[in-house]
């Protein structure tokens, strides 16, 4: 009977110690669980933030492209203002001459008129 | 002598190149005349088109700078966005490296319950054991209040 007791206090030890190694191993793996259900979250939250850093500068870059089509267009623009200005300019230089011509004409045919008048007085 | 003598004094041929001559001077003076209207016109069309012009410019210049305080919104968005994922990655970083030390304290755990599963029970020698030596070992075991009573009281 004694010897029955002892090898029953044996086995009670022995599953003592094991359920205690047991414990030990699942308190690891929940931390573990834990610990990975946070690295999870974690990394799911630095995705989003990575994922609208992306958005923002990819809006960044088509804001740019936007601003830079919109001057793009004002020198299209103030070119076409300088070729209006140019051709005025063409223009009024051409009027000018025509004019001192009609002048100069003018003043021979006055010089002209002037002598045979002249000569006619006489 | 008056100016009607002068003009009487004047021979016809004379009087005739004199009218011509007005003449002339008259229709170049009107023509010069038409020319300065026409081109008081010309550049009053001119000064219309190149305003319209300037005004387009003008709106252009005005939509641009809506678009860089946009664009420098967006920058800033962008530039708190950028703090906010370096945050986040130092958190990931650091709860991955959490995720890996426990891992690895999981597996040494399991390793641990699996070679006390292996390992040799504990056996006793039950010879010349007495009751008295029971009931210390079941009180140091923990064991029931029943059986150290019942081994204890013997």
């Amino acid at each position: 009977m004694r010897r029955a007791v002892s090898a029953a206090l044996d086995e009670i030890e022995n599953l003592k110690r094991q359920l205690k190694a047991a414990a030990d191993a699942v308190v690891a793996q929940e931390t573990a669980i834990k610990a990975a259900n946070d690295a999870i979250a974690a990394n799911v939250k630095e995705r989003e933030a990575a994922d609208r850093t992306i958005l923002l500068a990819q809006k960044a870059i088509d804001q740019q492209q936007s601003i830079i089509a919109t001057y793009e267009k004002a020198i299209g623009t103030l070119q076409s203002m300088v070729d209006m200005a140019m051709k005025r300019i063409d223009k009024l230089e051409d009027k000018v001459d025509k004019a001192n011509a009609r002048a100069a004409k003018l003043g021979i045919l006055l010089t002209i008129v002037g002598m045979a008048t002249a000569v006619l007085k006489r | 002598m008056s100016i009607k003598s002068t003009i009487d004094g004047i021979s016809g041929t004379t009087k005739a190149v004199l009218f011509v001559s007005a003449l002339i001077i008259s229709l170049i003076v009107i023509w010069a005349g038409f020319l300065g209207g026409w081109n008081k016109m010309g550049n009053a069309l001119f000064a219309h088109q190149i305003n319209a012009k300037q005004q387009e410019v003008q709106k252009e210049l005005e939509q641009a700078a809506r678009d860089k305080q946009a664009l420098q919104q967006t920058l800033f968005e962008l530039k708190q966005a950028k703090d906010d994922y370096v945050k986040l990655k130092e958190q990931s970083d650091a709860a991955q490296k959490i995720f890996f030390d426990q891992s690895k304290t999981s597996t040494e755990k399991v390793a641990e319950f699996k070679k006390t599963l292996d390992a040799a029970p504990a056996h006793t020698s039950t010879d010349n054991i007495t009751t008295n030596d029971l009931c210390t070992r079941a009180k140091a075991a923990g064991s029931s209040a029943e059986l150290i009573s019942a081994l204890c009281s013997q």
